[in-house]
């Protein structure tokens, strides 16, 4: 199960879908930017970036959730949302797809709405 | 004896040592020689020593009273004072009166200080033009208290007017008491004169804590067998001639409120509390069908939550599949109808934000919900006929850049342009060909209620009829005449 929810802190709408496909996504944000000088001394510039991290799902929905899915991001794609992921992890930050795209994977008749649709979700924690 | 005096003259010379002496006297007499006396011209004339007429007659009279207490007392100090001046001759100038009573009262708690004042002005037998000097009386109080620290509440000006009438038989009595104001001017000549009635109530508090100042112009009745209790406030201008003069009755009420008000104010709550409520349960099919768990919110600013009903309208395969049209409003003047496309179409949400990081590595997002939201629709037909695959092409080819309309296979409606009109044909096989089509527009919300422009005209002719009313009323008169 997976559940985000909008906006944050004060939400108000929740929408639940399915655990995603295999091949989630953890990332952490920070950067490192190594630089040596002539006699070889390293030097490293970091960014911790307040360990934030970034996380993508891909999602293998029905068609009327997809459509509920398109419709909270209509409303919600520039507000924090609170995600409890499939291993009720708590995040909060932002979708950052840019589109969000709705692929039509196939037909499935026992589906709500007959389709089933591919959509990939990318998130960024805002702050820890 | 008859006395028949008719001139007298005498002078009368003193010795000059402040000792009146009269120098000269005139007396007329013209008798009538029967024990009747007729002095008909007689004129003093006296000298001083000086050498001067004295055609003056001063009184000057000061009386000064002084009492003085070492303590609080109440004392009584009271000048009564008593001019009379009397010319009977008829070359008198001027008859005055100056009196001034001045009453101090230093250090009284209770003491009255007060003006009693009687002018009695008569004035006759004036003979002498261009010396006209009327008989005035100018009644002025003024008082002043000076005070160092209190014990003191008001300082009063009072014109009474108190007449009593006894009441001795069946007789109407009548007591009024007038402040009148009558001035009168008979001229012939043509000067500019002024006739001004002043009534001026004037009350001025110099202490902050002075509570209530006010003017009151009271008029009170009280009868106890009369019919009819009146009050009058009447302004009568009447202009009997004259070449240009308004008549105007001017009441002025002026009432003046400082640092006194009555101010309204918005409660605005700056601190924008508001409170939501989410919620959301799970049942077996919750991650299949549309169901958003929208609850509540009155934070300012939230935006809109989506809504409860599928926003689709499901499509009816035995009646449209997908539908080109043009114009993308109103009445279809070119279309074309092509079969579902291929699964694997792409439905893309784009929208403009604005991503930022803070130094502390905070991550910020923004947008208008006002900035434009890009939907783009990308798909494949398979298995056209060259014919189909032309006509796709030509209608693309002749609407290029122009808004179209389209009828998706759901049986929504979109209303955009087509973003790739080089989109390849593909011959995959005899009689198959294939083509891309890649649309970006924006959903004609309420699909399909029409799509027509519908004029609704309406004339209303009234018409007004004016019909012609006749009415004869014939009498017929006939006159028989019967000769005999």
């Amino acid at each position: 199960m997976f559940i985000i929810a909008a906006p944050y802190p004060n939400i108000q709408t929740t929408t639940i879908l399915p655990s995603p496909d295999w091949g989630d996504v953890n990332e952490p944000v920070a950067t490192v930017n190594a630089l040596r000088t002539m006699d070889g001394t390293l030097f490293t510039y970091t960014k911790k970036k307040d360990q934030r991290r970034k996380c993508h799902w891909d999602f293998k929905i029905s068609r009327d959730k997809s459509l509920e899915l398109k419709a909270f991001i209509t409303s919600y794609f520039h507000t924090r949302v609170r995600i409890i992921d499939h291993d009720s992890v708590i995040w909060i930050g932002f979708l950052q797809n840019n589109p969000f795209e709705f692929v039509g994977a196939g037909a499935a008749q026992s589906f709500p709405g007959g389709e089933v649709v591919d959509i990939s979700l990318d998130f960024e924690e805002s702050d820890q | 004896m008859t006395l028949r005096t008719t001139r007298q003259n005498i002078e009368v010379l003193g010795t000059g040592d402040s000792i009146l002496r009269a120098t000269r006297q005139n007396i007329e007499v013209l008798g009538s020689g029967a024990s009747s006396l007729r002095v008909t011209r007689q004129m003093y004339e006296v000298l001083w020593y000086d050498n001067q007429y004295r055609r003056q007659t001063a009184d000057t009279l000061s009386y000064t009273e002084v009492i003085a207490f070492s303590v609080d007392r109440n004392p009584h100090v009271y000048d009564t004072l008593v001019f009379a001046e009397f010319l009977p001759q008829s070359f008198a100038v001027e008859v005055n009166d100056t009196l001034t009573l001045e009453d101090s009262a230093a250090r009284a708690k209770t003491a009255a200080a007060s003006d009693t004042l009687d002018f009695t002005d008569q004035t006759e037998f004036f003979h002498i033009i261009q010396d006209f000097w009327p008989a005035g009386d100018i009644v002025t109080f003024i008082e002043t208290v000076d005070v160092e620290n209190g014990n003191w509440r008001f300082v009063p000006d009072t014109l009474v007017f108190s007449e009593t009438i006894d009441w001795q038989g069946p007789h109407y009595v009548e007591i009024n008491h007038y402040i009148s104001f009558q001035e009168q001017i008979n001229n012939n000549n043509f000067f500019t004169e002024t006739v001004a009635d002043i009534l001026t109530l004037v009350q001025y508090a110099g202490r902050p804590y002075t509570l209530i100042v006010s003017d009151s112009l009271v008029f009170s009745d009280l009868g106890k067998r009369i019919i009819d209790a009146t009050d009058s406030l009447v302004f009568n201008e009447i202009v009997l001639i004259g070449k240009w003069a308004p008549a105007l009755d001017t009441l002025h009420f002026n009432q003046t409120i400082t640092l006194q008000g009555s101010f309204t104010r918005a409660i605005i709550e700056p601190l924008n509390l508001g409170q939501s409520v989410a919620y959301y349960y799970i049942n077996p099919c919750i991650d299949k069908q549309y169901h958003p768990f929208v609850g509540a919110s009155d934070v300012l600013l939230q935006p809109a939550a989506p809504t409860l009903n599928l926003p689709i309208t499901q499509w009816d395969p035995a009646v449209t599949r997908f539908e080109l049209q043009y114009p993308a409003m109103g009445g279809v003047a070119d279309s074309i109808t092509l079969r579902a496309p291929e699964l694997d179409s792409h439905d893309r949400s784009a929208f403009n934000r604005v991503n930022r990081e803070t130094r502390g590595g905070r991550l910020v997002v923004f947008a208008d919900p006002i900035w434009p939201k890009v939907t783009t629709i990308a798909c494949t037909f398979i298995g056209l006929t060259k014919v189909e695959m032309l006509g796709v092409q030509n209608f693309i080819h002749s609407h290029i850049g122009e808004e179209i309309r389209v009828i998706d296979w759901e049986g929504r409606g979109w209303r955009g342009v087509v973003i790739k009109p080089n989109s390849p044909a593909t011959c995959d096989g005899r009689r198959g060909w294939s083509i891309g089509f890649e649309f970006e527009g924006s959903r004609i919300l309420d699909n399909d209620s029409g799509l027509a422009l519908v004029f609704s005209d309406s004339a209303t002719t009234i018409v007004h009829r004016y019909p012609t009313i006749a009415e004869a009323l014939i009498f017929n008169q006939e006159a028989l005449y019967q000769v005999n």
